[in-house]
């Protein structure tokens, strides 16, 4: 609702929203009013509730009103108010549709409320404001902070709306913040309080702060900001993201911040980005709704026979044309009214009604209510338990629970997906020397010594524990230690300082940061100034501490770096931190964060090095050098990285010796294309660059990440050129961007290569394992990634994606032309080879043997691949290959080839990842599923279920997946099964009424048997039923082809339902009808006989179909029929007519103490389930589905067992068994009792007893 | 929910793990069992409801052809006063309700024991209907002062009178004015008159709780089809007068199928004639034909049967019984026959492709 607004709103209005500081403005203005100059700006407010109390009814059921289905029944409703037509009681046939209704209702309304609940949670939340009466930061609630207020935060505070950042406790105007609760990452941004106001020498003031301020319309961009502050009529400050904070983040690292609120409440940018679920259609609802056609097409065919019918039977009675009075039981009140034709007419609508129970009304709620329950047994799956990062499986979507039974392609991310995502520096080259760091137990001694000699501080958690050091990489840092220790003068060998800054590089040349020390805060909660001159301060600071930190632990989020958090949040303490005493033990407390995990594996790996970040601030960098100890840099300018350039630079001026430098580091192919051509000839150097390049290639063969380090030494004069430049390129405001990308790439040239590194991703447990099964589940994996080609094919192999004996072909093609013509080339080599083959092995098939292939394609070749004229042979040289790699690949191309598998090929499709770069395949797929790993939330926040691991992916899909897919099958079956042997019913009876519409069963019963007395047992096996262990899914992959085959819900599922309930209406009908020939029967009790008997039988058929029966389905299938018999019972001993024409009084009771009452149901009951059992044994024994077979083996395996130890066998559970089991064949257990009260011939239960409990039960 | 916001926020640390809690419920690992239908398993099943079957559907047999029944259909009876002319030819070419055309049946009945019932026949007639079961007021019938305006508009058109919508039928609806108004007389040797009971045919629970009389008869009229007003029905007994006439009683609880049979008369055992049932012999049964069939095509009988636990003489289910278990038993030999040749085989299939496949 609100993002309607806004749209309507930023339609409307001025690109740019203007806005005064609240204490500027004369406080008589009533803030709604016009002349207020923040008028019409939201408050902080939120409100996700959908509806409130007065509006929730309307609302609800106008929302309602827009499913078909509802409309539907609505229209029979309806229908059924007109007196000619109507087929039942008028508030009867309400019943059905208001109880969905009302479900529907209850389940949003309790979801509105859960709203409400977090909504007044949030809204409630205490902070700071600037009030102008009493001149000073007033405790406020979140609610209450409008547009234009200033805002003071503590560090750990929660940020109550976006906020721009006017001042902050750090010197230089620094603010940490965590933006975990926005993008999930973990690691502090920084943001800059606005420049241009620290030039004034005065610190800002509330108070005095009066500039307007302008900014961009709200806007969902969560990285983009644009906005000034107008100083003065010619003077304005431009704004950027930097400047601003946004809500949801949480203040780390600073002591407290001020600033202005931009935008409030749901103008903000997290609640702009805070788009509602998708809603999928799943493949196996698509095939139900296929089928609900068909009932449609039922109901429409049943109601023409039968007005036909109508007409005819009418037709005979001819002699009414002459007196109306002369056939008693046709009522017309003047000759007129009878016309076949007419009444035909009448009557097809009468049947309308009547048949409407052929379309499964609660299908559609209770599939929901099915799907809920499976995907909190799946959420409560232990095994899906990481107990390393406290994660568990995370359901986002419900509706796509069965497809996961049903995949047939994976499309995987493969860093952070496949691999950990946690960077371990593995080598590195300097120079063209290889520094292979070998894993050995020979280092670790000289680790070690080498740490005393260089004096590498006390190892702390900065510094990479199991990093082997190279020796002769610290051979040469010593020495170099050494010298500068004892002459400064002598001179470094080249390699040497290569070698230094190399690692100075490492160190300097990122985003990381040095985050130590606890904050305290000059205001406390209330807003005073917790200054010892103030007495009231004083006074408020002694009781407060606790207070305010003790809800400051309340609200922080919980994260997996909960542990990382308590070691930062200050302890309460009497007031005597001083800067000396933490100072002290600053080395115990410095962490490094960084904004990739890439950057911080190298920083600790220079830190391994001795050579180390120590404090880093906007202008300076404090490392430790092994040659200079500790020097202070000044950073004169940060180059950040972006993904078309792929490579990020820092401008640093030595302080002694003023040399500004450059040193950049990247993607090999974004700084070798850049590197320094002048040196073209010299023969060292290009020796060097190619000893370089050759170790970058093996790296990349062992699967390492690599990365290039550059530096270049900047001329005083061509430094201040581009200065010029670049200034003006970040002061302009309206193509900043690219003047910006402009001005890096103008700096980054004519580099000189220093080296590079190699960082291995090491692999997630289980994966090689998981990707096997998922082979033999009959899976196509895929791996989609944006890594080099070399990575990927290791990663394949140490994946066992590729085995050795798979023929690798690779398609890397820079034209279109010639795409085409190696994807032409391969399909018929491949086509070939597997001519070749049959023929050569003509004389044995059994030997045949063909080889495999695997395909791996680069990112240029898949964009002439991904064209209209070439994905058709693209796609087919694809199926031919087991497994398909794409490397540097975007993440465009990775969702347009899941989009390409997904349309083209018409296969279900899951996508899996755990980047931002995976959103868009994660969406495209049927199933998005999202690692919880590294890399942030935002696949997460795109997926249908997040999990912890790719090894978790097996569990999903073998076992829930399948089970799902069986249950939901099985579920829509029976749901189609109880509607269309009811109307089969009903249809039987037409005959014998002269196809007048008549209904022989209670209208009350009708209504309720598919909300109450047969709905809840094939819910509770939707939810429960298992057709096999867990164990035996895992263990035998190839189970899974059952479901991707959609073998278990297929189009004849329907005929077989649909004959099956045919043979049991039938049997159920002519069987009462022939039994009460010749019997003084009245059409009710006939009715209910009727009624019991389907009711009896769908139960039976339920559990039948019953695959592992625990004591809940016992439970609810017994408790079932319970109800419908104690409901018929007690509605039948009341005497009420509002239900016309069944009065029903004492119909139940009459007929039961009827003896044929029972023995037709004992006897319907039988015939009508033979032809199943039947045919489900004899398939069973003859031809056996896989799963069938399992259940036969460990059925021999367990008869085998059980004869050996029957002594020994619980003969309590044994009992249990028996008398639970009685009721499979014919009859429930409550049936059974009830028989028995009518005194049914006792050899005749024992008889049912002894069927029965010789079915042979296994235990699972 | 919001994105950014802090809702779920732990109440210190006691939600700081997230394990789920490993229970057999939450695991799905509750106890279970799998029972498989098998050739084999389901086998002994199928003996055992052929042996349970076969001797009960004898006994049903048994006890239905125990019963004794005479049907008599009297649709095409000869009048008495005209013996050229059927009593249905007589109704066609009268054409009015309130004549009776009287015909005398002589039987030969053979011996009936125990408590005999009369019945009356009629078929093809579609008491199911949906407007004919519709066309009732229960209200009305339930004693209720039911105003002529409120009377259930389903009764239509025999709710009010023609022209006067403040005079109403007494029961209205098609079901009450198409009361069955046949009655019948047997005299045994031409001497004995047969006593025959009219209370006791009615449904106990219709009698005391569904059918009451009103306190006033205002404004309501006999149904135009009858000859009497409701409140006359029987003026020897105010028991078994107005709607709590069993007659009546009977008659609106509509039959389920167009063939149907009512309880009419019980047979009064307290004659010393009668003392055990019927005795064989002639008797002379009088019809007071009075509801013609013939414009539906249908027919009427008389039928006087003894009873059973069973109900009436009914041979299908013992039938049915007997068929489904000789069925069952047929597919247990079968079965085993399978279960002999083929069951064996499969299991060793199954070892094959399991030592194959793994």
């Amino acid at each position: 609702m609100g993002n309607i607004i806004q749209r309507l709103r930023s339609r409307t209005k001025p690109k740019y929203r203007t806005i005064v500081p609240n204490c500027v403005v004369d406080p008589a203005i009533p803030r709604s009013h016009k002349s207020h100059p923040n008028h019409g700006y939201l408050s902080n407010k939120i409100q996700t509730t959908r509806y409130s109390v007065i509006t929730f009814l309307p609302k609800n059921l106008f929302e309602q009103f827009h499913r078909y289905a509802n409309l539907y029944f609505i229209f029979l409703v309806a229908l059924n108010w007109v007196p000619e037509v109507n087929a039942f009681a008028k508030e009867i046939t309400m019943l059905p549709v208001v109880f969905v209704l009302a479900v529907t209702a209850v389940k949003d309304a309790y979801e509105d409320f859960q709203r409400y609940r977090s909504d007044k949670k949030v809204n409630f939340q205490n902070c700071r404001k600037f009030s102008s009466r009493e001149k000073r930061y007033v405790k406020t609630e979140w609610h209450d902070i409008h547009v234009g207020d200033f805002v003071h935060l503590s560090c750990n505070e929660i940020i109550p709306a976006d906020i721009l950042l006017l001042r902050s406790s750090d010197k230089e105007g620094i603010c940490h913040i965590e933006t975990c609760n926005i993008d999930g990452e973990n690691n502090l941004k920084q943001r800059y309080s606005v420049k241009g106001l620290d030039t004034k020498e005065c610190e800002f003031d509330a108070s005095d702060f009066c500039n307007t301020i302008e900014v961009e319309q709200p806007n969902c961009a969560i990285y983009k900001f644009k906005g000034y502050i107008f100083e003065n009529e010619e003077n304005k400050i431009a704004l950027n993201t930097d400047n601003l904070l946004l809500r949801g983040c949480v203040i780390r690292n600073t002591d407290f911040i001020e600033g202005i609120c931009v935008y409030a409440g749901h103008e903000t940018k997290a609640l702009l980005n805070n788009r509602g679920p998708r809603y999928k259609r799943s493949k196996l609802e698509r095939a139900i709704n296929r089928d609900v056609v068909w009932c449609v097409v039922l109901l429409l065919f049943l109601c023409f026979f039968c007005a036909i019918g109508s007409g005819i039977w009418l037709a005979d009675y001819n002699t009414l044309k002459e007196n109306t009075n002369l056939v008693p039981f046709i009522s017309f009140g003047d000759l007129d009214q009878y016309s076949p034709l007419y009444q035909g007419f009448i009557v097809f609508w009468t049947y309308v009604i009547m048949y409407q129970i052929v379309i499964p009304l609660p299908l559609y709620v209770s599939v929901e209510l099915v799907k809920l329950g499976q995907v909190y047994f799946m959420a409560q799956d232990i095994e899906f338990y990481h107990p390393k990062s406290d994660k568990r499986l995370e359901c986002r979507a419900l509706n796509v629970t069965e497809d996961l039974g049903q995949i047939q392609y994976v499309f995987s991310d493969k860093t952070g997906t496949l691999t950990e995502n946690i960077m371990e520096f593995k080598s590195c080259t300097i120079g063209g020397i290889d520094y292979p760091h070998l894993p050995g137990d020979e280092n670790k001694s000289e680790i070690s010594d080498l740490g005393s000699k260089v004096s590498v501080p006390s190892r702390n958690s900065s510094v990479l524990e199991n990093l082997r050091l190279e020796p002769a990489l610290q051979r040469e840092l010593s020495n170099m230690c050494l010298r500068s220790l004892d002459s400064v003068e002598l001179v470094i060998p080249r390699h040497v300082q290569r070698v230094q800054e190399f690692f100075l590089l490492m160190a300097v040349c990122n985003t990381v940061v040095v985050s130590h020390h606890p904050h305290e805060d000059n205001i406390d909660e209330s807003g005073f100034l917790t200054d010892p001159q103030f007495v009231g301060g004083i006074a408020s600071r002694i009781d407060q501490p606790l207070d305010k930190y003790s809800r400051l632990s309340q609200s922080s989020t919980p994260t997996s770096s909960q542990d990382q958090r308590d070691s930062l949040t200050p302890v309460p303490s009497d007031g005597s931190i001083g800067g000396s005493s933490f100072l002290s033990d600053m080395s115990s407390r410095t962490r490094y964060e960084a904004e990739s995990p890439d950057e911080l594996a190298l920083v600790k790996a220079a830190s391994t090095y001795g050579c180390r970040l120590l404090k880093r601030s906007p202008k300076t960098v404090v490392v430790w050098l092994p040659a200079e100890g500790e020097v202070e840099l000044e950073i004169l300018h940060i180059l950040p990285f972006d993904s078309t350039r792929k490579r990020m630079s820092v401008i640093l001026c030595h302080p002694l010796s003023k040399e500004i430098t450059l040193y950049t580091k990247g993607a090999d192919s974004a700084i070798l294309s850049v590197l320094d051509k002048s040196f073209k000839d010299d023969d060292e150097y290009r020796l060097q660059r190619d000893q370089t390049i050759e170790c970058l290639t093996q790296y990349a063969m062992k699967g390492l990440r690599t990365l290039c380090m550059a530096k270049r030494v900047l001329k005083a004069d061509e430094y201040k050129s581009w200065l010029v430049n670049y200034l003006v390129a970040s002061a302009s405001i309206e193509e900043r961007e690219e003047l910006l990308f402009k001005s890096y790439c103008d700096i980054e040239r004519d580099l000189d290569l220093l080296g590079a590194t190699g960082i291995e991703d090491k692999l997630q447990d289980g994966v090689p394992e998981a990707i096997a099964k998922l082979g033999e589940a009959g899976i196509k994996l895929w791996v989609l990634t944006g890594d080099k080609q070399e990575t990927a094919i290791q990663i394949a192999y140490s994946t066992k994606l590729f085995t050795k004996n798979q023929e690798v072909i690779q398609l890397n093609a820079t034209t279109k032309e010639e795409a085409e013509a190696l994807l032409r080339h391969h399909s018929e080599q491949i086509s070939k080879d597997y001519k070749s083959s049959i023929k050569e092995h003509n004389t044995d098939p059994s030997t045949l043997f063909f080889r495999e292939y695997v395909l791996v394609i680069d990112g240029t070749t898949l964009t002439f691949a991904l064209t209209e004229e070439l994905d058709p042979i693209f796609l087919a040289l694809c199926q031919k290959c087991k497994a398909v790699v794409c490397c540097r690949a975007t993440p465009i191309q990775k969702g347009n080839v899941v989009k390409l598998v997904k349309e083209r090929l018409k296969k279900m499709t899951l996508a899996i990842g755990d980047g931002a770069n995976d959103v868009s395949m994660i969406q495209t797929a049927d199933i998005g599923i999202g690692i919880s790993g590294q890399e942030g939330m935002q696949a997460v926040m795109a997926s249908d279920f997040a999990i912890a691991q790719f090894r978790f992916l097996l569990r999903l899909l073998l076992v829930h997946g399948h089970w799902n897919y069986f249950r939901l099958s099985n579920f829509a079956a029976i749901m189609f099964y109880k509607s269309l042997i009811t109307v089969f019913l009903l249809f039987w009876f037409q005959i014998y009424s002269g196809f007048s519409g008549s209904v022989m069963i209670d209208s009350l019963y009708l209504m309720l048997e598919h909300l109450l007395f047969v709905s809840v047992p094939p819910i509770v096996n939707g939810v429960f039923d298992k057709d096999t262990s867990a164990e035996n899914l895992l263990n035998k992959p190839h189970l899974y082809k059952a479901g991707q085959n959609s073998k278990l819900y297929t189009k004849w599922t329907f005929g077989i339902i649909f004959l099956d309930s045919l043979y049991q209406s039938l049997v159920i009908y002519f069987i009462t009808h022939f039994s009460y020939t010749n019997y003084s029967v009245g059409i009710w009790e006939f009715g209910t006989t009727l009624c019991v008997c389907m009711i009896l039988i769908i139960l039976l058929q339920i559990g039948l179909e019953t695959n592992s029966w625990v004591w809940l389905q016992w439970l609810f299938l017994i408790l079932s029929f319970l109800v419908f018999w104690m409901f018929a019972i007690i509605s039948n001993a009341i005497f009420f007519t509002f239900n016309p024409p069944s009065n029903p009084y004492w119909v139940m009771e009459n007929t039961i103490s009827q003896a044929i009452h029972s023995c037709i149901a004992i006897i319907v009951c039988v015939l009508a389930l033979l032809p199943r059992v039947v045919i489900k044994s004899i398939q069973f024994t003859l031809f056996p589905t896989e799963i069938d077979k399992i259940k036969q083996e460990l059925q021999e395996t367990m008869t085998t067992e059980e004869k050996q130890e029957v002594s020994g066998y619980d003969n309590d559970n044994v009992r249990t068994i028996q008398t639970s089991d009685n009721s499979n064949m014919n009859q429930d257990n409550a049936s059974s009792t009830r028989y028995d009260k009518i005194r049914m011939s006792d050899h005749d239960v024992a008889a049912c007893r002894r069927n029965t409990s010789s079915f042979l039960i296994t235990k699972l | 929910m919001a994105p950014g916001t802090p809702t779920d926020s732990p109440q210190g640390e006691k939600t700081k793990n997230r394990r789920p809690k490993d229970t057999k419920f939450k695991q799905q690992k509750l106890p279970a069992w799998q029972p498989i239908l098998t050739a084999n398993t389901v086998l002994p099943a199928f003996f055992a409801i052929g042996v349970a079957f076969i001797p009960l559907g004898v006994a049903l047999l048994v006890t239905s052809n125990n019963i004794t029944e005479f049907v008599l259909d009297y649709t095409n009876c000869k009048n008495s006063q005209n013996p050229n002319e059927t009593c249905a030819k007589f109704f066609e070419n009268v054409n009015n309700t309130g004549l009776i055309c009287r015909c005398e049946q002589e039987v030969e009945l053979p011996e009936f024991k125990g408590q005999v019932y009369m019945y009356y026949g009629l078929t093809n007639f579609y008491q199911n209907h949906r407007r004919y079961v519709k066309s009732r007021d229960d209200n009305q019938l339930n004693g209720q002062s039911v105003g002529v305006s409120s009377l259930n508009t389903d009764c239509d058109p025999y709710r009010t009178v023609k022209g006067n919508d403040s005079e109403g039928y007494a029961p209205c609806g098609a079901i009450a004015n198409s009361l069955f108004n046949d009655s019948y007389t047997m005299v045994f040797n031409n001497s004995v008159p047969v006593n025959l009971l009219k209370t006791g045919i009615a449904w106990v629970s219709d009698k005391s709780v569904k059918f009451n009389n009103p306190s006033n008869w205002d404004h309501m009229h006999k149904p135009p089809n009858w000859a009497r007003p409701v409140w006359e029905l029987d003026v020897n007994a105010t028991s078994n007068n107005g709607y709590k006439n069993e007659d009546l009683i009977v008659w609106m609880r509509t039959a389920a199928l167009p063939s149907f049979r009512k309880l009419y008369r019980r047979i009064d055992h307290s004659q010393t004639e009668f003392k055990d049932g019927l005795q064989a012999g002639t008797y002379k049964i009088t019809i007071d034909y009075s509801y013609p069939v013939t414009a539906f095509q249908g027919t009427k009988s008389i039928i006087l049967t003894t009873t059973s636990w069973l109900g009436g003489k009914n041979p299908f289910l013992g039938i049915a019984y007997l068929v489904v278990g000789s069925l069952c038993i047929i597919l247990g030999v079968i079965f085993s026959v399978i279960q002999l040749k083929w069951g064996k085989r499969s299991v060793d299939m199954v070892n094959i492709t399991s030592r194959e496949t793994y």
